[in-house]
């Protein structure tokens, strides 16, 4: 066939290059020696001139080559691998220049690479399990008659109950399943504690996802019958964690929470379903169907075979919350049914474009900075573009040229680019996975299509680097200049667009910098606070209850919670600090990093001209003694609830040099006003100052404290109630701190079995923790107006180089005619000083503009100041090394300087 | 006959070449020569422009070529016309008689 034979033949002149051009001079070489013979026998001349006759005949040898080579397969791909040949060849020769603009771009791709990950992961999410793109979700929404839902005890989340009825009358879905999520104490192989994250799951789940453990078996329908034996299916991260990946762990006996479970299964890396948990035991569904709508649960499907998301939702619709149907009209129970992976956040899949295109004009602009240095490089290669020009190479045949060696750049930094990007994902999911749980089915890697999207960026940056120098340089100048090249003229130019072009450089520098500095110098004021006190001696943790037992049954109900981890902590508190290695324990919210501020006026005060606010915290009696902020003034809280701690206050030190410019507090009174004037609390002590809060947003230390009532409150209904964890048990540890932490689970389960202790870290850690996405994008932001403010300089240093070498000549006229130097220099620095001026002016502008649109506020005009000065200093810096090389011209010899 | 101009010839050089190779297997100095020798020296093709056309044609599948031994021992190309290219040819032809049946009547006209 044709098609075949012609592919085999384009094929082999794609390949076998060498095997090509020895057949052509083969075969060329035989044609004159042919063409030869037939001269020396048809018409008798001699050997010497039959062959000049029958080169002659046979036309210019190497035109003809290149002709063959043209009409080869692809013949345009020797040309650009010779062209970017070329393009690492200048890699070395211009390093400076390379650098700046490589990091610049690197940067800039690394940034859209990171947020395209992130985005089309959560936009797009993929399900790694059997048919994930049909795996559904179940959500409740109330339309109206809330109120009387809630008074008829009807909850407004997915119950047991709404399970039940879909699971049996829905035709749209099947694998119907049903859990929900709980915290239990795993005891590991060496006999240590620690909280996993469970979740109770009807075995449907298994089945829907589809995937097999590795060892074992997953969840049955009769592990979830009322009676039967505890089980439990371990994933795989806590199995290799807490049993070190024994592969005899099934059948084996561990104590989950206040009871021992037996060891089903494992399953297998990755597998996370429902949503992060890592162990999964039984939802019991036969005794659960028979309770009053009184546990919620998540509810997911599959649509059944050839049935759209739609048409499932039409079924909901119709079938309605059976559970419901006692409300009268007014009501509206709408259960809708979504995707399971769909996050709200971009569930508006617009917003997610937007954040890429805004991204990929980020690196548009960053790569017209680029240009700017890709410019002045190829002007310094004028003459050689001109030439060639003239030799014949057509104006496309030279933009694609300059375009390959701008794409070198633009690869090399790419590939920076993606391994930075990689880094920053990693170090990104690593800091979410601290502060929340990520869902399985996200994952800290670069997908292939990030790499494809890297790839497609780079040759966006090559085309905005390239084309437009490319397009300077050539066109009908280009004949314009080989005239003035012969006439010893000067030829190339840095128009209004570069200027335009530095001025915008000059301007973002300006504008972010002072915001980056600003960012800055709240992250080390953050870790110099952390650094004053000796956080690192104190450890921290969280105390809580299990809810529900290891078989799934209530242990303790929503009302009797408080009370009970209350019994614990006091008991925990006592045993603790008759520990040797506990200097003191207390309990506290967010110490030093309290984030509460409430608005209050004093007793007695001339009313403020501006809303007076102040960092609360609720501390026992033990706080300042531990937190080494002992009292100054009057006395701190008595111990338990004291009915004499009703309505005092303990401030500290700033409260009463700022508000009481120094007056005795004690025996003032104050109150809150945020909603409404509330109780007037008595000042009963002041404390030694300490950190209220590392956050650099609120101004001030100023604080008031309150003696700790509750410390967990519960936040929603039902029987697995959401607690919202008010209080953080803090000791004063000699020694190692972190050391200590075996010890607390132990003596916290030798209480209570059921204990939680979670959250266990040095004081330290969690207050620089509680600022760490704050701290790595301002790192990031850092790093990025570091790149601006380079190129910046880097772009002003390059067309005062090129000036200053293009203008020697003049300069040296001008010097020997008797100018003063500086003078001859003016009009060489003048145009670099408007630039910078230009820049400056704009930037300011666009500062205040974004201050007044944002209520953005930079710290006092001492750092603006300053940020604004370096930036001046900068750009003047890259000005003095071309000025000084001006400077040091000979006239003699500027003026034998060619051009 | 002097040899014509070969702007016309250039354009209709691929048709020569095919057409040559139709009536037997040549190395590319002996098509120059068939050419020659068939117009009775009426049609002179450039000889280094024969090879591009040549590559040109085999990429497109209507000739096959390979190394063989010419009459006096030495090694060369030798090209053929194949199925396809023998398709092409007869299309070939038939346009170009109608672009001279086409050039001739206007031609004739007074």
């Amino acid at each position: 066939m044709i098609w075949v034979r012609s592919l085999r033949t384009r094929l082999h002149h794609l390949f076998a290059r060498g095997a090509f051009e020895s057949r052509m001079n083969e075969e060329f070489t035989l044609h004159i020696e042919l063409e030869t013979e037939r001269l020396m026998k048809e018409e008798g001349l001699k050997a010497a001139e039959a062959r000049r006759r029958a080169t002659i005949s046979f036309g210019g040898t190497e035109k003809h080559r290149e002709s063959v080579r043209d009409a080869r397969t692809l013949s345009w791909l020797p040309k650009i691998s010779l062209d970017l040949k070329l393009g690492g060849r200048l890699l070395a020769k211009y390093p400076a220049i390379n650098v700046v603009a490589g990091l610049s771009l690197a940067f800039a791709i690394a940034v859209c690479a990171t947020t395209f990950e992130f985005v089309t992961q959560v936009m797009f999410p993929q399900l790694p399990i059997r048919d994930g793109d049909r795996v559904v979700a179940f959500q409740m929404n109330v339309l109206s008659g809330g109120e009387q839902a809630a008074a008829e005890g009807l909850t407004q989340q997915t119950t047991v109950e709404d399970f039940a009825a879909w699971r049996d009358g829905l035709r749209s879905v099947t694998e119907i399943g049903a859990y929900r999520s709980t915290w239990a104490s795993l005891s590991g192989g060496d006999g240590t504690a620690a909280l996993v994250e469970m979740a109770e799951m009807s075995p449907s789940g298994f089945e829907l996802a589809g995937v097999a453990p590795i060892h074992g078996r997953y969840l049955l329908e009769e592990d979830g019958r009322s009676g039967a034996p505890p089980v439990v299916v371990l994933g795989h991260d806590v199995w290799q964690a807490r049993f070190s990946g024994d592969p005899s762990i099934v059948g084996r006996q561990v104590q989950l929470g206040e009871e021992e479970a037996t060891v089903v299964g494992v399953m297998p890396q990755g597998f996370g379903f429902p949503y992060s948990h890592s162990a999964w035991i039984p939802l019991k569904t036969g005794e659960l169907a028979t309770q009053a709508g009184e546990q919620v649960v998540q509810i997911f499907a599959r649509l059944s075979p050839g049935i759209s998301l739609r048409e499932a939702q039409a079924e909901l619709s119709a079938f309605g919350v059976p559970r419901a149907a006692s409300l009268p009209g007014g009501s509206a129970f709408r259960p809708e049914v979504r995707p399971y992976a769909q996050a709200e956040l971009l569930r508006e899949r617009g917003v997610g474009y937007a954040i890429n295109a805004s991204l990929i004009l980020f690196l548009l602009l960053i790569s017209a900075n680029v240009s700017l240095l890709i410019f002045t490089r190829l002007a310094a290669r004028e003459n050689e573009i001109v030439v060639r020009g003239a030799l014949g190479a057509t104006r496309q045949r030279i933009i694609l040229q300059l375009v390959a060696e701008a794409l070198v750049l633009a690869s090399v930094a790419a590939a920076a680019g993606l391994a930075a990007a990689s880094f920053l994902i990693k170090s990104g999911f690593k800091t979410m996975d601290r502060l929340e749980q990520v869902p399985f089915w996200l994952h800290a890697t670069i997908a292939p299509r990030t790499v494809v999207y890297t790839a497609a960026m780079a040759l966006l940056c090559a085309l905005g680097a390239g084309v437009l120098p490319a397009l300077k340089m050539t066109g009908p100048r280009m004949e314009k200049a080989l005239r003035q090249r012969a006439a010893g003229g000067l030829t190339l130019r840095f128009g209004r667009f570069w200027t335009g072009v530095i001025v915008l450089q000059v301007g973002l520098a300006v504008v972010c910098i002072p915001m980056v500095v600003d960012a800055m110098a709240d992250a080390v004021e953050i870790r110099n606070a952390v650094r004053r006190f000796p956080a690192e001696e104190y450890l921290t943790a969280r105390v809580s209850l299990a809810t529900t037992g290891s078989t799934g049954e209530l242990l303790i109900t929503a009302d009797e919670l408080p009370a009970k981890v209350d019994a614990l902590l006091s008991e925990l508190k006592l045993r603790l600090a008759s520990e040797p290695a506990v200097i003191g324990v207390t309990t506290s919210t967010a110490p030093g990093m309290s984030s509460e501020r409430r608005v209050f006026e004093l007793e007695n005060a001339q009313p403020p001209e501006y809303v007076q606010r102040v960092t609360i915290a609720q501390v026992d009696d033990r706080f300042f003694d531990v937190l080494q902020a002992p009292i100054v003034a009057g006395r701190g809280f008595h111990p338990g609830r004291a009915e004499s701690d009703n309505d005092v206050v303990v401030v500290n030190q700033s409260f009463v040099q700022t508000y009481l410019r120094g007056r005795n507090a004690v025996g003032q009174r104050l109150r809150y006003l945020d909603d409404g004037p509330g109780p007037w609390q008595e000042i009963v002590g002041v404390a030694t100052d300490i950190e209220m809060s590392l956050n650099p947003d609120i101004p001030g230390n100023e604080g008031v404290y309150h003696p700790i009532r509750d410390p967990v409150r519960i936040t929603s209904g039902g029987a697995t109630p959401t607690l919202r964890q008010l209080s953080v048990l803090t000791m004063h540890i000699r020694g190692n701190a972190e050391a200590f932490a075996p010890r607390l689970n132990a003596i916290a389960a030798s209480i209570d079995p059921a204990a939680i202790v979670f959250g266990v870290q040095r004081l330290d850690e969690l207050q620089t923790e509680s600022l760490t996405t704050r701290i790595w994008w301002v790192q990031v932001a850092a790093v990025g107006s570091a790149l601006l403010l380079l190129l910046a300089i880097a772009g002003i240093y390059s067309i005062m180089s090129f000036t200053v070498t293009r203008r020697t000549r003049e300069v040296g006229i001008r010097v020997a005619l008797g100018a003063d130097r500086l003078r001859a220099l003016r009009p060489i620095f003048s145009r670099a000083l408007f630039q910078i001026t230009l820049g400056l002016g704009m930037g300011v502008i666009v500062l205040l503009f974004l201050r007044d649109l944002t209520n953005y506020t930079i710290r006092g005009g001492g750092w603006l100041a300053g940020a604004l000065l370096f930036v001046i200093s900068a750009c003047l810096a890259a000005c003095v090394v071309p000025t000084r090389r001006a400077l040091a011209v000979e006239p003699t010899i500027a003026i034998r300087t060619e051009g | 006959m002097t040899p014509r101009s070969t702007d016309a010839l250039r354009g209709s050089l691929d048709l020569l070449v095919l057409k040559t190779l139709s009536l037997g297997r040549m190395h590319g100095w002996g098509i120059t020569q068939a050419v020659d020798r068939i117009s009775a020296g009426a049609l002179e093709v450039n000889h280094g422009s024969l090879y591009p056309a040549l590559i040109r044609l085999e990429k497109e599948g209507l000739i096959s070529s390979e190394w063989g031994v010419t009459d006096n021992n030495r090694r060369a190309r030798y090209y053929w016309l194949t199925p396809s290219g023998l398709d092409a040819m007869k299309e070939e032809i038939e346009r170009w008689r109608e672009f001279a049946a086409g050039l001739e009547t206007v031609l004739r006209t007074s």
